[in-house]
């Protein structure tokens, strides 16, 4: 937990550090600003919200060991996707590795396959870098993007925290728990391949 | 009394400081534009801009129904009048609300207020709003205003750090919700009015004097706050609703449609209240049962953290108040 609370300490001092007063006109002068618009993105999008609930049920399953670890990784990795979006041009392997997210996260949560900590972690980084490089945009700059990038990052945290929490409860408490969750993930891989066949043969 | 750790304080602090430090001292703006539209001659129209927005950005660009010709500053709309179809480029994306106000040479003044939520009017030549317009325009209105009124919702998480229990944490948020209900009403109607700047200084005190009740509860010294901590909500959740009114009082509303739209934009203001209560809630039991809790001190520099931002607040928005009365 010391760990913990020392990176969680860092995160607020550099945002508190990373809004100098000039980037305040942005949240203002815009309907929700850039923050407010990072947030609801990927929350608004299917194709981001399903596979972070999968990542959810995955970590809820994995006991909180693993688990709270992904209220760290996850956040970040999608923040910094976000960011690296503004800077680098946009590919359709990032697409094609979102719709593998379906796949195998679904497929994780459906079998119930308990990962090692650093093969999870290195999905939710990986994963998290994808989702949120795709939630970019490479029309924002500077202070702008980074406080999309700060809302990317929040919608992550409390979803992930909240779809976490509320799997390891079910899973824990009621003698159905595991089998819903379990039902759940094959929804997810059945989601995926529909939306990745549709996706696919649009020319995404 | 206990310190209220069921709610832990860094959790939300550290999210709705960043916020906070994102926006400047006039956090509340709502940024709203105001078109008037008066009728010089029988179909015609000279256009009039206002911008109720402190930064003063361009204006967005109306789109006029189809038989009308705009010329800025003329709009001629010949036999047919100013009907059919209104609408906003982009609107949402600088301004919240784009308010038109229509002064014909009979009849009275009309205002109709557009969001991108409702960016589209089909505008009468009766002037009678439908209700679903008034709710369209309104809901949105309010729960956006407090969305970007990051001073609120600093306050609002002060009073959950200040309560003990969640039958208490209902009784403080209604009681906030019941005062800011009753001034936001009064300064609309225009029974009361109260200097902008002073309401957002005073405000932004308010969260100081919340933050230090807060130090003081952990601390293990529970004074009145706390005790009742509704009693603040309420007296500070007077001078909150004036906050609120500020963005409805500059829209100039006509008589007919005011009733609704404050109670449709209070509506609005409420969902957002809650809304932000919620996701505080369901993070701060979601950190609980994964056991992802920090050390007291961390909660600390977050209640710290806020009162310092807050009181930078109060005094820019008080020197505001004072530099034109020195220089």
């Amino acid at each position: 937990m010391r760990i913990l609370t020392v990176v969680y300490t860092l995160i607020a001092l550099a945002l508190l550090l990373s809004f100098p007063e000039p980037a305040s006109a942005h949240l203002v002068s815009t309907r929700f600003g850039e923050l407010y618009s990072g947030l609801i993105h990927p929350l608004t999008a299917l194709q981001h919200l399903v596979p972070w609930l999968g990542l959810g049920l995955l970590g809820g399953l994995l006991g909180n060991r693993t688990s709270r670890w992904v209220l760290l990784t996850f956040p970040l990795s999608a923040g910094a996707g976000a960011l690296l979006a503004g800077g680098l041009p946009a590919t359709a392997a990032i697409d094609h590795v979102n719709l593998f997210s379906f796949i195998v996260l679904g497929l994780l949560v459906a079998l119930s396959v308990r990962l090692n900590r650093p093969t999870f972690l290195g999905l939710t980084v990986i994963f998290g870098l994808s989702h949120g490089f795709a939630n970019g945009t490479p029309d924002l700059s500077g202070v702008p993007l980074l406080l999309y990038a700060v809302g990317v990052l929040l919608a992550a945290y409390v979803l992930i925290a909240i779809a976490t929490a509320v799997t390891q409860l079910v899973s824990q408490r009621a003698a159905w728990g595991t089998i819903a969750i379990r039902a759940a993930g094959s929804w997810i891989v059945a989601i995926g391949l529909v939306f990745g066949g549709y996706s696919l043969t649009a020319g995404v | 009394m206990k310190p209220a750790a069921w709610i832990p304080a860094w959790i939300p602090a550290i999210a709705v400081a960043a916020l906070a430090w994102a926006a400047p001292a006039a956090a509340h703006d709502t940024p709203i534009a105001l078109l008037t539209l008066k009728e010089t001659q029988p179909g015609t129209f000279v256009e009039r801009w206002t911008y109720s927005s402190s930064l003063n950005i361009a204006a967005p660009t109306p789109v006029y129904p189809e038989h009308c010709v705009a010329e800025a500053p003329r709009v001629v709309c010949g036999e047919l009048g100013l009907t059919g179809d209104f609408s906003f480029e982009k609107l949402g994306e600088r301004y919240s609300a784009a308010v038109v106000r229509l002064m014909p040479l009979e009849g009275p003044k009309r205002s109709y207020t557009f969001t991108a939520a409702q960016p589209v009017i089909t505008l009468t030549a009766s002037g009678i709003l439908p209700l679903s317009h008034i709710v369209a325009a309104y809901i949105p209105l309010g729960f956006e205003h407090i969305m970007l009124g990051i001073d609120h919702l600093l306050f609002v998480l002060g009073l959950m750090l200040l309560v003990s229990s969640p039958w208490m944490l209902v009784k403080t948020i209604t009681a906030f919700t019941i005062a800011h209900s009753i001034t936001l009403g009064l300064a609309t109607f225009g029974v009361i009015g109260v200097p902008e700047g002073a309401v957002n200084a005073l405000i932004a005190l308010s969260i100081v004097i919340l933050a230090v009740e807060v130090l003081k509860l952990r601390r293990g010294r529970a004074g009145w706050s706390a005790t009742y901590p509704w009693v603040v909500a309420f007296g500070f959740g007077l001078l909150h609703g004036l906050g609120f009114a500020s963005a409805l009082t500059g829209i100039g509303l006509s008589q007919a449609n005011l009733p609704a739209a404050l109670l449709f934009f209070n509506i609005g203001v409420e969902l957002g209240q809650l809304a932000f209560v919620a996701v505080v809630l369901a993070v701060a039991w979601s950190h609980r049962q994964l056991r992802a809790e920090l050390p007291r001190w961390t909660e600390t520099v977050a209640v710290y953290g806020t009162g310092t931002l807050a009181t930078v607040w109060f005094y820019d928005r008080f020197g505001a108040i004072v530099a034109p009365l020195v220089t």
